[in-house]
């Protein structure tokens, strides 16, 4: 597969966005089921995180990204603000959907029932909107580099 | 968008591609017809070519 050296970097970013995304949000969740932020455990699972996407940066990009930058051309600058429209879609849809289940979690909390959504739980549904957004942008613009 | 960018087969796509500014996938995609390049990298490639435009690119509606 002829594949160019800008395709090669997003692809790269696409598994380190995916792996990072995957562990920060399964520890957290291990840790307290996303209901706290400020601690020491999370602490430790963000330095974690810092580590694990430098390390990955420097282990695929060595593995895989030898060749030189070449210049974005229109081709690339295309495909780029087609992949930024699909993440800020995407990213949009999700957000308004986070919108209507805290909506729907404060009316639990008007009926007298206790609401699901706290500010950390809110936190980590904003996390995951950003995280799916630069995944479908990421996806996007590599299937755009393959189908045109 | 139809051409014949490599009919007379007197270039590389890496020539080619410095000759006009743009990478070697951009002219591999409008050679397989997966990209529609700009007016102005229509005209570059002609130029390269010494042909109209037209004769390396064609639209048809279909």
């Amino acid at each position: 597969m002829d594949i160019s050296a800008r395709e090669k970097s997003i692809w790269i970013e696409l598994i380190i966005t995916g792996v990072v995304s995957l562990y920060f949000f399964y520890s957290s969740y291990m840790l307290s089921g996303w209901t706290q932020i400020a601690s020491y455990e999370m602490g430790v699972v963000v330095t974690n995180v810092i580590i694990l996407s430098i390390v990955a940066s420097i282990i695929l990009y060595g593995l895989f990204d030898r060749e030189t930058p070449e210049e974005k051309d229109e081709r690339d600058l295309a495909i780029e603000s087609r992949g930024n429209a699909c993440g800020y879609y995407t990213l949009t849809i999700l957000c308004s959907i986070l919108i209507a289940i805290v909506m729907l979690s404060e009316g639990k909390v008007l009926l007298g029932k206790t609401s699901v959504i706290n500010g950390p739980v809110a936190m980590h549904l904003v996390l995951i909107a950003l995280m799916i957004s630069a995944l479908f942008k990421q996806a996007s613009q590599l299937l755009y580099y393959r189908r045109g | 968008m139809a051409n014949n960018v490599f009919e007379n087969g007197q270039m590389t796509q890496s020539g080619l591609a410095s000759k006009v500014g743009v990478t070697r996938q951009t002219i591999l995609a409008l050679e397989a017809c997966r990209y529609s390049p700009s007016l102005e990298l229509a005209f570059r490639i002609a130029l390269v070519f010494q042909t109209p435009l037209e004769e390396v690119f064609q639209y048809s509606p279909d």
